[in-house]
């Protein structure tokens, strides 16, 4: 019996979902259309005939898709709070009083026009829903944090882009094919006050300029719910910012680790927190640190920095292979090597482990060092420099921090170096945060309301905060705030009508959308489908959809500020090591044959990259050059540094054709030569992988029954680009040799475990190769993005000293440090790679300067207060060496494509950096949210993006 | 009994505290990405960590761990991944809709899975039998994305039936919430039917092959009368207790098919807290989902074995 319900209870609840399935398919739509009705009353005469009829104007003002039975949303809302809605339908000729209903009752059963009478009601009509214009985008990871403070990702940055308002914004140009910083925040360019602040408290002396800026803020900046914005506001973010309890994020990028410096920020963020730091930077030798009674330590890294201090730039593998046997050889009092190395003795194995010595050890060490070499008489500046101590930093006045309220309206920075112009207003970020709502959020408090610092409450540990996390935690001072959040599905933002900006003349007419959607949709195919049915107004096309959409009307190529490389690290010692099995046998595999440039060059010129572009990123473009054609040199003027013609030549001689351009060669002009790269020539690589043979045979790199096995690692083996670029490399390689002496000799294998550390594999020589890797986020300053390439700390090959490179480069004379403009000649200067890094970075660095047959020591430097004129050969000249290497081979050009929705139209076709295609200030609609949905439906449900013009 | 069951649940603590100690072990192990960054100050993300005990001895932070989350009931905030956010608070505002979506999934599955299991093994070899046979062979065969987008890409985007997504909101019991979950318990349930299927069909099978299911013939029941109440009855001891775990399921969501229809779901959410952000894992929520879904899979194996008693009376535990 009991079997029996309980196969009865399955049936029904089949049944029921059935059912269930059947209405939620079937259920009837209606449609409810919202007109706003003006009257004009009928004109009687004296005796009360009407003479002239009353006259009814209606405007559609919203139609909206309701199903059977359910409340409409669209509504009227009079001035007292009194929902008005009509009760009947009606056609649309005719017009009926509005009257006041109980929306929860109000339910609509068949299609209904609803009407509302403004002239007798004095009815204020609320925009009914529909009528709006609606941007729907899709997103594939969601912001959890846009706390200006703390965010970290891009995505967190979304929601900040739209609540938040610079200093200064990029804006189109005049002639809209370039941009201009506009005034935001800020009314006018900052003023140069450096002159009030000269004196010892900021260290800035007479004559001095480009230190302290004054700047003006509007007087009319408040929050989304109408709190004004003053100066004392942007003081107190800025405490909040550099609070030391808090340790911000991002508190070292808006105030002291890019070229805007505030003067002290550092010492305020760290007061009263513990670093281990060099003893050199805090004590005059290493035993006035033992005096003083701090804790001694060795790190590898202290003693690569010490090295990069004494002027050599090396890795701590090179420093034990190169120097260690040299110089760190441990002689007895006898002079008599005792058989040990103070490498080996002294510093842990483990890169990220500090050895913490004993008073013993100290004692010993410090003996051991005074046996090294000639070290003795030097010890204690020297150990100094890579022996570390846990220093605490003192307790620091805020009255030293570089930031100053003059009034309300005025803020002064007083920067550490010099800057102005363009990075003066592009560093100026924004770090503006609502006082109240923030501390509410957070738990510090102010023990004190005369200290800048805020403490944690008591009971608390560590620093916590959910400012800017939910709606009810955001406050917004942009054109748009957070109107609605549900983590990992949805938001949206809607017009802040507290915005300054929407009062200001020049902006009448733009920020035409009312409300921007964002849905979580992780599934590339469900975006398009969403897309095609009009649910999205943007696709980011992906290598599956190109065939389709490539020539598409509605796809758009934008392309971005990043090249990709094939990267290697020729490490001779380290490559050789990998040729030996745990025993010391060798494994007849040859590795070493990587360090030979002829074979970088050939693996540079094998490589078909519009090939590869199409099988792995359909959307890249082959890359000719280390950086990318969006890389902007001359900020001020918005100049590419790819059209520059320092970077054009840089081109054509990385490539070997700058004989063949002019009258009766090759090419007419360098355009046209660039425009002939392809960087694919198989005859070219064979009879470079040839010559590499050769020589790796004379230099005994490898025998005659070696193997070439090169180890590609790829982050994951689950992603279509490595899997496709590894075996599109692999085929490409093995057919490239074909024909030369390492035929059937070349072959690759693949770590693809390697994660987000996968550039640190090829750095630790953990693998040989890499592919599909580069540096984002610099487009505007490539002289710091060098960096990347040339310093040890970030090169993907830090194999390649560039302290042994040397450049010559010819330069007017004002490049040399102390030049007062009279030597208006150019001249050759030289220096190495690494130091033309240092000297574009604004230090002053040795050089040599040649004049006639004799050659002059000078110091010369090229930071950001140097004309960029003076710059670009020196970036030029730093991107051909880089290239020369070739350790890193340039695969393509960043370069996205997106399809755009019918729905709303660009500002300008072209892509325009900074500005975009104009963004959601400029973005038109040809369609409100109604028209839209009604659009889509008369094609079916589904819209057809494949059209082109042809 | 209940002394078997409080002998069950003590051990199940201890295991839950071995289990966790590991976990929290072998999370402290991995090793934390250079705060290294191209540009940054480097010192500012060690100086957080340092305050946040990354560094400290693995006992001081298990110490800590135990007084402050699991005895304490802080389980902290998002370190690397829902930053600076509650992490209970995201669990459960993330468990409703999981739970929504097999709920539906359960109560739709269940039913079908066991009338097309007892259907089959009634018209053993025949035509019936086959066809559902091979259709179940075929349904488990393919994995359930491929089910999802299929449900996708005809019911939402060609037919235009359903919305593609789930709905946004928490209305979880709402009409329109349910018409969006629909293609998502469709996905979901295809597999569960077929599993349950062909396990019912194989131990009724069996059953009904008994000699005891001889015997209640030969006593003069009719065949309908024998299943219903012998061979079902037995059939259902192995196949209730499959079902309860299916049940027990409920609070673990599906990775993909979340991520196919928008689910906000806990899904991918354990992944996530080892996969953390830039490498690091996050402590905290890692922490939080091992100790929740260790004590729920040590619970429920408690409910598994104590239902065997209830369904077969024959099964006594603990007694000798």
């Amino acid at each position: 019996m009991k079997t029996k319900r309980i196969l009865a209870t399955m049936l029904a609840l089949i049944f029921a979902f059935s059912l269930t399935l059947t209405l939620a398919a079937c259920v009837g739509d209606v449609t409810v259309t919202y007109y706003a009705v003006t009257v004009t009353p009928a004109v009687t005469d004296d005796e009360g005939n009407v003479t002239t009829p009353a006259e009814y104007d209606s405007v559609v003002i919203g139609t909206e898709v309701v199903k059977s039975g359910s409340t409409p949303t669209g509504y009227a809302v009079a001035e007292d709070g009194t929902i008005y809605v009509a009760s009947s339908y009606y056609a649309s000729e005719e017009v009926d009083t509005a009257e006041e209903v109980d929306l929860s009752t109000f339910t609509v059963k068949e299609d209904v026009s609803l009407y509302a009478d403004e002239a007798e009601y004095g009815v204020s009509l609320g925009l009914a829903s529909g009528t709006g214009y609606t941007l729907n985008y899709a997103t594939t990871t969601f912001p959890t944090t846009w706390n200006s403070h703390i965010y970290q990702t891009d995505t967190d940055s979304t929601i900040l882009g739209y609540s938040s308002t610079g200093f200064y914004e990029f804006d189109y140009n005049e002639s809209k094919d370039g941009y201009i910083w506009a005034d935001a925040i800020a009314v006018g360019d900052p003023v140069d006050v450096t002159a009030d602040y000269v004196g010892e408290d900021w260290g800035i002396a007479e004559g001095d300029t480009a230190l302290a800026w004054k700047v003006e803020i509007r007087d009319d900046l408040c929050w989304d719910d109408g709190t004004p914005i003053d100066a004392d506001d942007f003081i107190t973010s800025t405490q909040l910012l550099l609070n030391p309890y808090a340790q911000n994020d991002r508190a070292d990028d808006y105030t002291y680790a890019g070229n805007f410096q505030i003067q002290n920020a550092r010492a305020f963020l760290r007061q009263g927190n513990e670093f281990d730091e060099p003893v050199a930077d805090h004590f005059a030798g290493l035993q006035e640190a033992i005096d003083a009674g701090y804790t001694i330590s060795i790190t590898q890294e202290g003693v690569i920095a010490a090295f990069a201090a004494w002027g050599v730039n090396i890795t701590y593998a090179q420093a034990v292979n190169t120097y260690s046997p040299v110089y760190f050889v441990i002689y007895d009092d006898e002079g008599e090597p005792t058989g040990e190395n103070f490498f080996s003795k002294w510093i842990v194995a483990n890169a990220d482990e500090a050895r913490e010595l004993s008073a013993d050890e100290l004692a010993e060490m410090i003996d051991d060092y005074q046996h090294c070499y000639d070290w003795a008489p030097s010890w204690n500046d020297e150990m100094a420099m890579f022996c570390t101590i846990p220093y605490e930093y003192p307790e620091f006045d805020w009255d030293n921090v570089g930031i100053k309220k003059i009034d309300d309206t005025h803020i002064v920075f007083i920067l550490d170096q010099p800057l102005e112009g363009f990075y003066l207003k592009y560093g100026m970020g924004t770090w503006l945060v609502k006082e109240d709502l923030y501390l509410s959020c957070s738990n510090l408090e102010k023990d004190d309301t005369s200290s800048a610092i805020y403490v944690l409450k008591a009971g608390e540990d560590v620093y916590a905060t959910t400012y800017n996390t939910t709606v009810a935690t955001s406050a917004s001072y942009g054109p748009y705030k957070l109107s609605e959040y549900q983590v990992d599905k949805y938001f949206k933002l809607v017009k802040n009508e507290n915005w300054w900006g929407y009062d200001d003349e020049a902006n009448q007419g733009l920020y035409q959308t009312t409300a921007i959607n964002y849905i979580m949709v992780e599934s590339a195919s469900t975006r398009l489908q969403m897309f095609l049915a009009g649910q999205l107004d943007s696709y980011g096309l992906t290598a599956d959809d190109m065939d389709e959409y490539q020539t598409s009307d509605y796809t758009y190529y934008t392309d971005g500020d990043s090249t990709w490389f094939i990267a290697l690290n020729p490490n001779l010692g380290a490559l050789g090591e990998k040729e030996f099995d745990e025993e010391g046998n060798h494994l007849n595999i040859d590795k070493e044959i990587i360090t030979v440039k002829e074979f970088r060059q050939a693996m540079c010129y094998a490589l078909d990259r519009a090939a590869y572009e199409l099988a792995c990123d359909p959307t890249g473009n082959p890359a000719k050059a280390l950086f990318s054609p969006m890389i902007i040199c001359n900020p001020e003027e918005g100049i590419a540094y790819r059209t520059t013609d320092e970077a054009k030549q840089t081109i054509v001689e990385f490539w070997g054709i700058a004989d063949q351009i002019g009258p009766g060669k090759l090419y007419a002009d360098i355009d046209e030569a660039i425009d002939s790269i392809t960087g694919y020539n198989p005859e070219l690589a064979k009879t470079k992988f040839q010559e590499a043979y050769d020589i790796a045979v004379e230099l005994e790199y490898i025998d005659a029954d070696d193997v070439v096995t090169i180890t590609i690692g790829t982050p994951n083996l689950t992603s279509s680009y490595y899997n496709r670029g590894y075996d599109f490399l692999v085929n490409c390689y093995t057919q490239a040799v074909v024909g030369t002496d390492l035929e059937g000799r070349l072959v690759f294998n693949r770590n693809g475990t390697l994660g987000n550390g996968f550039a640190d594999a090829l750095r630790a020589n953990q693998v040989d190769m890499l592919f599909g890797v580069g540096w984002t986020g610099s487009a505007l300053d490539p002289y710091g993005l060098i960096d990347a390439y040339t310093l040890n700390s970030n090169q993907y090959d830090p194999g390649w000293n560039t302290q042994n490179e040397y450049v010559t480069i010819v330069l007017p004379a004002s490049v040399e440090v102390g030049s007062d403009g009279t030597d208006e000649g150019t001249y050759e200067y030289t220096t190495s790679v690494y130091y033309w890094t240092y000297a574009l970075n604004g230090y002053a660095v040795p050089a040599t300067k040649t004049v006639g047959e004799e050659e002059v020591s000078v110091q010369v430097t090229a930071g950001t207060n140097q004309p960029y004129s003076l710059r670009l050969p020196i970036l030029a000249a730093m991107e051909k060496a880089v290239l020369l290497q070739y350790d890193m081979i340039p695969i393509a050009y960043d370069s996205s494509a997106s399809l755009k929705s019918m729905k709303i139209e660009f500002y300008t076709e072209e892509y325009i950096y900074g500005v975009g295609r104009g963004g959601i200030k400029y973005t038109t609609f040809n369609f409100n949210d109604d028209e839209w949905a009604a659009h889509v439906a008369q094609n079916g449900g589904s819209l057809d993006y494949t059209s082109t013009a042809d | 009994m209940v002394k078997y069951i409080l002998k069950r649940i003590a051990f199940a603590l201890l295991t839950f505290m071995i289990i966790v100690s590991i976990c929290f072990v072998l999370i402290k192990l991995l090793p934390i990405t250079d705060a290294a960054q191209f540009g940054q100050d480097a010192s500012v993300i060690e100086t957080r960590r340092k305050l946040l005990g990354y560094y400290d001895p693995i006992p001081k932070q298990y110490v800590t761990f135990l007084t402050k989350t699991l005895f304490g009931g802080d389980w902290g905030v998002g370190e690397q991944i829902y930053r600076t956010k509650d992490v209970w608070e995201i669990f459960v505002e993330k468990l409703p809709p999981t739970m929504l979506l097999n709920v539906y999934s359960m109560v739709f599955a269940v039913p079908l899975g066991l009338a097309f299991g007892i259907y089959a093994a009634l018209k053993k070899n025949k035509w019936q039998d086959h066809f559902i046979s091979t259709s179940v062979m075929i349904i488990v065969s393919v994995p359930s994305y491929v089910y999802a987008f299929l449900v996708q890409y005809f019911l939402c985007y060609k037919l235009g039936w359903f919305p593609f997504l789930m709905k946004e909101g928490t209305d979880y019991l709402s009409w329109d919430m349910f018409v969006s979950v629909v293609p998502a318990v469709l996905s979901l349930s295809f597999g569960t039917i077929a599993g349950l299927t062909r396990y019912t069909r194989a131990e009724l099978t069996e059953v009904l092959t008994s000699d005891f299911m001889l015997l209640a013939r030969t006593k003069g029941l009719t065949k309908a009368q024998a299943t219903t109440r012998h061979a079902l009855k037995n059939a259902m001891v192995p196949i209730f207790p499959m079902i309860v775990g299916e049940f027990i399921g409920i609070i673990s969501g599906s990775m993909i098919i979340e991520s196919i229809f928008g689910v906000p779901g806990v899904g991918g959410l354990y992944i996530k807290s080892i996969t953390g952000n830039q490498g690091n894992p996050d402590y905290n929520f890692f922490m939080l989902l091992s100790s929740f879904y260790t004590l729920i899979g040590l619970l429920s194996g408690i409910v598994i074995d104590l239902s065997y008693g209830f369904i077969d009376p024959r099964i006594r535990m603990g007694e000798r």
